[in-house]
């Protein structure tokens, strides 16, 4: 039975189904339908681990799960489950809207997952704009004011605009293959890499993907998204869709193998400028969303790193990395939205006190945010051992102290927010409580669990993400 | 299959951790239960570990490993060896004693265990794993809990503090992390196998080996608080609560001693003794400065806090001999400080409590009012100024012994800090404990932003100690005792090891 093989597609689009179903109710009874998002996003974290091992090709070959995609899904599957889990009572987003809240939220999951899949370029494209354009919906479906519709604005009109260049280079491609199949193109390299226009192609096609990873200089829209947006989407979207960008930049990349070389400069410039510019921006931010973006910017950074070794340990440090970046990411987010109360954005004073408000959410806002500047023992220290190790030894050394200095930068205005949640505020009852849900105190637990675990382990993850990446250097 | 005690020993706290978090906040008598035998059952492994191992063959006699990353030279890898040994036991008396002497908290009782144990894993951890990268990561977990621990239970001008030592220990890591990376890669064995370069006698060349030791004892010397790198120290230990303040003073500086012995000196024999005047200079300022800084306190725990520093120079000044019997003192003294601050420091802690002042001027004559909690801070105190019969003797004896092997003028130096010590500890137990109370100015003697005496433990005003909670301090004195009158138990056991980290010495 081949269906078993999509399984964890299959489950998201019964998921996407339900939703749809639930919006046309009369009674959308919201609280039940979060209950059931949560339900929904274990069952597709179950069966990404379920088809982790699954292996095949669909769809005249268009389509492949191999080792690569499952543990790619299985990333996009967790941090799926979180956005799930952490989307209770979402106070900015209208009850009426929430179904079509968690179909949209389904519909980019199902994007991404299939977009890991694709060794075709159609399917490629088709799967990006499903996974697109679910998220253009997201953003302005925050009420308020127009901001949330400005920022929609903004990503789709940059979107677009990034998609149509890579529609541009796919053509170029085609023109100069003849095929959309990404191993016939492989094998016709050759005879290609001579061709000034295929380089072009080559690079115009990856544009929608350095926008999906918020790489400079298509970076700009990122800000201003995370400000407008809701907490939740913006989390989704700088955890997940980067994910999902990177998986195809990485599959690209190693398609063109040893001839890549000739591009190698050019990202050493992307990661290098990236990182720094995400750094630097970061330390002026009052606003806590565009802090996140600017960090999350940063981050792509060092992802890139890992990506140009386009070795077996580059890669896997890099998946190692991305896995562990979904979850301290998100879980920075998560923070966000608890304190904020009806939604609103949260600017860094509002985490005065933070430590005798809710002492749980304090100490899994300070873990993820030392994990994000890489604060051994944290995963993020590990993982970003990992990446920086894999430079120097496929002989970057400059990039790893770059990349080390930039992170000594990170830790500052890392090191800013933590100060003000660890400051008493100056009038007792100035600020608020923050009360925390069950579910709430069970995903800090499983946060702070996850981090200490992957800085002291890493030999549970770490080869599943070697294996994952084997495939491409002839395993 | 073997036990896995080692396992068990760095396990056990985080097991007792996590079910310290699930019991309800107001079960505090459930929470302090678990959290004593976290802290017990380690203390029997180690004990078992100190019987068994066989000191007259130092190796590593016991190996677990449960995990490792092939490929990048990570692994989990737990090993104990003559050198790890006494320490651990060391720890689990610390944390034991810990837990005991803070049955009356009575503040966010769950968070404080919970923290504590976490804390004293990480001791463990740095203790047991043989692989640098692990290592490094648990000598890292030190920091997280006791700036927590700093911040929200700590006395006095806490938030500075806290402050101070969190940055004063990241700055020594990252010198002790740069040095591992060097190691990995520019030994060329991409692996952080400590285990693996201890055994295969890995040599590097000379001008490797003197950048390297120099890194290391920077970077653990910091932690070691050694002169000039020391300050964090007495703030750090003054604004702690009692027990972090003991596990702190005891264990985790203690492993600055215990980085040096057990990475730099083996592995850099030609940079020790090229940096070897160095260190003694180091160890010889750490008695003298600090002791003359422990004269000018008005504070209680900054008494004992300067003390420390001043006694954590005879531990660098032992290694600095590069002999056998220095190497034994430092390990003595390691131990033996370890227990003597953390008795300093519990009985300051009572004190505190049930006077609500640390000022010397003002406690006057504090032994009338608690003569059983005044007798452990006098027996403690003669074991600090060296008084024979107790272990404090034995240790100092040993290190000036080799300090006058190598130089009479180091010899006589530190002679000199030891009385220094015996002023200032006599100065504290005349005004202290059997002088007048003196009026003092209010804030008299205190920094910016001293905050005023908070309650966090159920003590009544002026209550001396009863039975029930002399317990760990009959327990940690027992070791002084012990010591100070049968020390060969103890020389024994590590002197085989002291050779064996001098083997690269040439001549």
């Amino acid at each position: 039975m081949t269906i078993w093989l999509y399984s964890t597609e299959t489950v998201l689009s019964a998921a996407a189904l339900f939703f749809f179903f639930w919006s046309l109710r009369k009674d959308l009874a919201v609280d039940l339908l979060e209950k059931m998002a949560g339900v929904w996003g274990g069952v597709v974290f179950i069966s990404a681990i379920l088809s982790l091992g699954f292996r095949g090709s669909f769809f005249a070959e268009a389509y492949e799960m191999d080792a690569f995609s499952q543990f790619v899904k299985l990333i996009i599957a967790g941090g799926y489950f979180i956005a799930c889990l952490i989307s209770r009572n979402i106070r900015d987003v209208e009850g009426k809207y929430r179904p079509e809240y968690f179909l949209f939220l389904t519909t980019a999951t199902l994007g991404m997952t299939a977009l890991v899949s694709c060794k075709d370029l159609i399917t490629l494209y088709t799967s990006l704009e499903l996974s697109s354009y679910s998220l253009y919906i997201l953003i302005p479906l925050r009420k308020r004011d127009d901001s949330s519709v400005e920022a929609g604005i903004k990503y789709l009109l940059m979107g677009v605009a990034a998609t149509g260049v890579m529609i541009y280079g796919f053509s170029l491609i085609f023109g100069l293959t003849q095929t959309t199949y990404l191993d016939e193109i492989a094998r016709k390299l050759p005879e290609l890499i001579g061709i000034p226009a295929f380089w072009v192609a080559f690079f115009l096609s990856l544009v929608a993907f350095l926008f999906k990873l918020s790489l400079f200089p298509l970076h700009f829209w990122a800000p201003d998204v995370y400000e407008g947006g809701n907490t939740q989407t913006v989390g989704f979207i700088s955890t997940v869709s980067k994910v999902a960008g990177l998986a195809v930049l990485i599959r690209f990349i190693m398609m063109m193998g040893h001839d890549n070389r000739m591009l190698e400069g050019v990202w050493i410039v992307l990661a290098i400028v990236t990182m720094s510019i995400g750094n630097l921006a970061a330390l002026i931010q009052g606003d806590m969303k565009r802090l996140l973006a600017y960090s999350s910017i940063a981050q792509a950074g060092y992802f890139l790193i890992g990506v140009l070794c386009q070795n077996n340990r580059g890669l896997s440090a890099t998946m190692f990395y991305s896995a562990v970046y979904v979850v301290m990411n998100f879980a920075a987010f998560f923070v966000v939205t608890q304190i904020s109360r009806n939604g609103e954005n949260v600017n860094l004073s509002q985490f005065r006190g933070l430590s005798s408000r809710s002492p749980l959410l304090a100490l899994t806002l300070m873990l993820s945010l030392f994990s994000l500047a890489g604060v051994p023992p944290l995963a993020g220290f590990t993982g970003k051992w990992f990446l920086f190790s894999a430079a120097v030894t496929s002989g970057y050394k400059f990039l790893a102290v770059i990349a080390i200095l930039n992170s000594v930068i990170s830790l500052y205005y890392y090191l800013l927010i933590v100060r003000e949640s660890y400051t008493a505020p100056e009038k007792v009852g100035e600020m608020p409580a923050v009360i925390l849900s069950p579910v709430a105190r069970v995903f800090c637990y499983a946060t702070i669990l996850f981090l200490a675990i992957g800085g002291f382990f890493p030999g549970l993850l770490m080869p599943l993400a070697e294996k994952s990446v084997a495939l491409f250097f002839g395993a | 299959m073997n036990f896995p005690i080692l396992s068990t020993i760095l396990f056990a706290p985080l097991v007792a951790m996590i079910l310290v978090m699930l019991v309800k906040d107001t079960a505090t008598r459930l929470i302090k239960g678990i959290s004593l035998a976290g802290a017990l059952i380690p203390l029997v492994l180690s004990g078992y570990l100190c019987v068994k191992y066989d000191y007259q063959y130092p190796s590593f006699q016991w190996t677990e490993k449960l995990f490792d990353v092939p490929g990048w030279g990570i692994q989990f890898l737990l090993s104990v060896d003559g050198l790890s040994i006494p320490l651990l036991l060391l720890t689990s008396i610390i944390i034991t004693a810990g837990v005991l002497v803070t049955q009356r908290l009575i503040y966010r009782v769950k968070e404080y265990f919970a923290l504590l144990l976490f804390l004293v894993a990480g001791a463990y951890g740095v203790l047991l794993s043989m692989d640098l990268f692990v290592f490094f990561l648990f000598y890292e977990v030190a920091v997280i809990p006791m700036f927590l621990l700093v911040n929200v239970w700590g006395s006095g001008n806490k938030v500075y503090a806290a402050n101070k030592l969190v940055l004063y220990l990241f700055a020594g890591s990252a010198a002790v992390l740069f040095g591992y990376f060097m190691l990995y890669f520019v030994s060329g064995l991409n692996s952080f196998d400590l285990k693996a370069m201890l055994e295969q006698n890995i040599q590097f060349d000379p001008a490797t080996q003197k950048w390297l030791f120099l890194l290391f004892l920077i970077g653990f010397g910091t932690l070691a608080a050694t002169w000039p790198f020391h300050t964090w120290s007495p703030d750090g230990y003054a604004a702690a609560p009692t027990a972090a303040s003991m596990l702190h003073a005891a264990v985790l500086k203690t492993l600055g001693g215990y980085g040096i012995l057990r990475v730099a000196l083996p592995l850099f024999p030609d940079g020790a003794q090229f940096w070897q005047p160095l260190m003694l200079s180091l160890g010889v300022i750490n008695i003298l400065y600090a002791a003359f800084c422990v004269i000018a306190q008005r504070d209680l725990k900054y008494v004992v806090g300067y003390s420390c520093v001043s006694h954590m120079g005879l531990v660098m000044l032992g290694i600095g001999t590069l002999t056998q019997s220095g190497l034994n003192g430092a390990m003595f003294q390691m131990f033996s400080h370890g227990v003597m601050t953390a008795l300093l420091f519990a009985t300051v802690g009572f004190v505190y409590d049930s006077k609500h002042t640390r000022n010397i001027d003002q406690l006057g004559g504090l032994f009338r009012e608690m003569p059983r909690v005044s007798i452990f801070f006098i027996l403690a105190g003669f074991t600090a100024l060296g008084l024979p019969g107790l272990s404090g003797f034995v240790a100092e004896f040993l290190v000036i012994y080799s300090a006058f092997l190598v130089s009479p003028l180091v010899g006589v130096l530190a002679l000199l800090g030891l009385v220094l010590s015996a002023i200032y500890v006599l100065r504290v137990l005349k005004q202290a404990f059997w002088g007048t109370p003196q009026p003092v100015e209010a804030g008299a003697g205190q920094g910016h932003g001293t905050t005023a005496y908070t309650q966090y433990s159920q003590v009544a005003p002026n209550e001396d100690l009863n039975w029930n909670l002399m317990i760990p301090y009959l327990f940690l004195f027992s070791f002084l005792l012990v010591l100070g009158v049968y020390p060969k138990v103890f020389t024994d056991f590590v002197s085989q090891t002291s050779l064996l980290l001098l083997k690269g010495m040439g001549s």
